[in-house]
Formats: structure tokens, C-alpha cells, sequence
């Protein structure tokens, strides 16, 4: 999949704009229908059209926000189905700065399917970092009360969350965003880091 | 088509905001009853259908009444009515509204164990709507005073394992 062809969406995630704006690449992985767009949707709200990617079956969301007194400019990527496909385009994951990875806390299969996703980023991409999240809790509460073995085992931080309510959706993409610039200035392996502080936190 | 135009331009010169609330089914005469709010006070509003053919599809007939009856069903799902129409049709061969209810029920109910990277594309549209009915009724909108965008809730240590993880100790 080459995006040259469009002015827009040719950035190079790993050089520094004349600007000294911030670009950074951050992906959403997971099975058909966990939820990713509507987890997007709702850190989002209203305020950004996506460009629909239709050709490249993806649809990226560009995110404007200050970190540190920093401009960063945010492309979120989220599939358009190819997910179901089993797996995805390796320029879905060229130059992610960092992946989120999502179950859907009502349908087992979709946590089982974690695996095969963490497995393919990790093909891509050994090194940045990967928040993993459980949604749906609106409609399994029962599920924030257990620990799951995935994030933990692969020392993934780890969230609760619902698209539909809202719990810890800005949250989550919020620290999405601060690993991915921590990668991006620093693309060293900081992911440790990142489960270091959260467990500090707690 | 015309009609529903028509009716949307009624809608706008009205200026009113229609809020559905709850949507029902009545057998005689065969209607759907929207309780819907317009700002003011909540209203109820009766809906004929007709001529409903057991055999006819009901995601058709849904998605014509929809059209017809736009300034107060905009927002309602399609597949909502789709149900609905289901359990008129059950009921007009034959079986008892609870047997219609129970039986449409379990068609419309979120296959939990399906891996939906594997069903053809208008299953999982069908699936993911039928989800959209949990999302639409846990959802906190941005109107409510209840909503805060940034809602966080931390989760204390977890009380045990989930069984999720139980067979495969070694696998992963
Ligand atoms: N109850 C509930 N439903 C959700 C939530 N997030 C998504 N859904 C539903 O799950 C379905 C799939 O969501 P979608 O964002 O399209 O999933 P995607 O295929 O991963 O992008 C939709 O019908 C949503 O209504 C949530 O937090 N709670
Ligand atoms: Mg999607």
C-alpha cells in the first residue's frame, strides 16, 4: 500500500517537521467488531472527519493536541474490515509508533485472538509499545474484577473500558499517545518503562 | 420516496425534535406505538402497518416503514423495527405472542461464541447492529448531564483469575 500518492498522508513518521511538530503513528488492532471504531469514535467525539482510506481498507483519524508544550500531531489508524481477513497489510504497521490491542470483554474468541494479533505486530514491529484494553465493560462488569493473563504475561498495560459509557476511553488513548512520543524520541524499547510507572500508580 | 421527502420537509418547517423513548408493537390493528418525546411532553404515536405478509422480509418492510414514518423514526435502528415486524409475522402464523417473542428473541441475540472474523460480511453486519442495541442503551450522551468526557474509573486489584485463561496453563 503505497499513500504517496496523496500528498496528506505521506508522512514520515520518523523525522521531525520543520515546524518541530510531532507526527506520530499509532495503530488499532484486534478482531471484527470489539469495538476499535467506536472506542476511536468517543475519544474523538464529533470533531474529526476521518479520511476513508477505502482503497487501502483503513480509515485514519488525524488528532491535533499539545503535549508539554509540544505541537503533536496524531494519525490514528483503524482498519475498514480487513481485519477479518486475519491479518493485516504490513503498511498498517510501518512506522506505528505504538499499537493498541482490544478484546471484547463479552466474546471470549476475540481475547483468545489476541495472540495471533500480538504476534503479527510483533513481526512488524518488535519494539514499540502495546496498550491492551478490554471493552464492553458496560456490559460485563463482572470482567473488571478479573485478571487477564495476556496483558500480564506480555507486560502489557493493561485497561477497562467502554466505548458506550465512556470508562477510561480518553484514558487509555491518552497514554497511547504518550508512549507513542516517548518511542518516537526515543525508540528504544519503552515499554518497560511504561509498566514500570503504572505500577508505580497503583 | 416522495412521501417521506415530503415528510422531512414537514419535520424541518415544524422545527420540532422528536426523542424516541420506547417502541412497541400492538396486534389490533396491527401497529407500532412510539412513545416519543418533542421537547414539550411525551407523546404517543400509532403507526399502521400493512397488509404484513408472513413470508415478506422483514428487513424490507422495516426499512420501508422507516422511510415512511422518518420524522419520528429517524434515530430508531433499523433493526429494532426489523424485530418487531419479526414477531407480527410470527404471531400471524400462528404462534403465541410469548412463542413470537421467545422465538424472534433468540434470532436477534448476539451470537457470543461465533468468531466473527469468519462469517461473510452481512452477517457481521447483522451482528455488530444487533450489538448496537446494548451500545445504544448503555450509552451516556454528550447531551446528558451525566456525561464526562474524560470518565475515568480505576479498577482495584482483581479478585481472581479469569476463566478465560483456564485450560492452556503453558499455551500462549
Ligand atoms: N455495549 C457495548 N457495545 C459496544 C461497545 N463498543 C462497541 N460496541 C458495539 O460493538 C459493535 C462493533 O463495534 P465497532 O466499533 O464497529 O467494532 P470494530 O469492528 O472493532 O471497529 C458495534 O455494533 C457497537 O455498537 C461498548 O463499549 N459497549
Ligand atoms: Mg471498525
Amino acid at each position: 500500500m503505497e499513500i504517496e500518492g496523496n500528498v496528506n498522508f505521506s508522512v514520515d513518521y520518523s523525522s521531525i517537521s520543520k515546524t518541530n511538530e510531532i507526527t506520530v503513528k499509532i495503530i488499532l488492532l484486534g478482531d471484527s467488531a470489539v469495538g476499535k471504531s467506536k472506542l476511536i469514535e468517543r475519544f474523538l467525539m464529533d470533531d474529526y472527519k476521518p479520511h476513508q482510506l477505502s482503497t487501502y481498507a483503513l480509515t485514519l483519524f488525524r488528532y491535533k493536541t499539545q503535549v508539554q508544550e509540544k505541537s503533536v500531531s496524531v494519525d490514528f489508524w483503524d482498519t475498514a474490515g480487513q481485519e477479518r481477513f486475519e491479518s493485516l497489510h504490513p503498511s498498517y504497521y510501518h512506522q506505528a509508533n505504538c499499537a493498541v490491542l482490544i478484546f471484547d470483554s463479552v466474546r471470549k474468541v476475540t481475547y483468545k485472538n489476541l495472540k495471533k494479533w500480538y504476534d503479527e505486530l510483533r513481526q512488524y514491529r518488535p519494539e514499540i509499545p502495546c496498550l491492551c484494553a478490554a471493552n464492553k465493560i458496560d456490559e460485563n462488569f463482572d470482567a473488571t474484577q478479573k485478571n487477564f493473563a495476556f496483558p500480564t504475561k506480555n507486560r502489557l498495560p493493561f485497561y477497562y473500558v467502554s466505548a458506550s459509557d465512556g470508562t477510561n476511553v480518553v484514558k487509555l488513548f491518552n497514554d497511547a499517545i504518550s508512549a507513542a512520543i516517548a518511542y518516537r524520541l526515543n525508540p528504544t524499547d519503552v515499554s518497560d518503562q511504561i509498566m514500570d510507572e503504572l505500577e508505580t500508580l497503583n | 420516496m416522495a412521501s417521506s421527502e415530503r415528510q422531512w420537509v414537514a419535520s424541518k418547517t415544524v422545527g420540532r425534535v422528536i426523542h424516541p423513548r420506547k417502541i412497541g408493537l400492538r396486534l389490533e390493528p396491527l401497529s407500532l406505538i412510539l412513545l416519543y418525546e418533542d421537547g414539550v411532553k411525551v407523546r404517543k404515536r400509532s403507526m399502521p402497518i400493512r397488509s404484513l405478509k408472513p413470508t415478506a422480509d422483514p428487513r424490507c418492510r422495516a426499512e420501508e416503514f422507516k422511510l415512511r414514518h422518518m420524522t419520528y423514526l429517524a434515530s430508531v435502528p433499523a433493526v429494532v423495527l426489523t424485530k418487531l415486524i419479526s414477531i407480527a409475522q410470527q404471531v400471524l402464523i400462528g404462534l403465541t405472542i410469548k412463542e413470537a417473542i421467545d422465538k424472534v428473541t433468540e434470532h436477534f441475540t448476539v451470537d457470543k461464541e461465533r468468531d466473527l472474523n469468519a462469517v461473510s460480511e452481512s452477517e457481521l453486519k447483522r451482528q455488530k447492529e444487533l450489538m448496537e442495541l446494548t451500545f445504544l442503551n448503555n450509552t451516556v450522551s454528550p447531551l446528558d448531564p451525566r456525561f464526562v468526557y474524560d470518565k475515568q474509573i480505576t479498577f482495584h486489584r482483581p479478585i481472581g483469575p479469569s476463566d478465560w485463561d483456564e485450560e492452556e496453563n503453558d499455551a500462549n
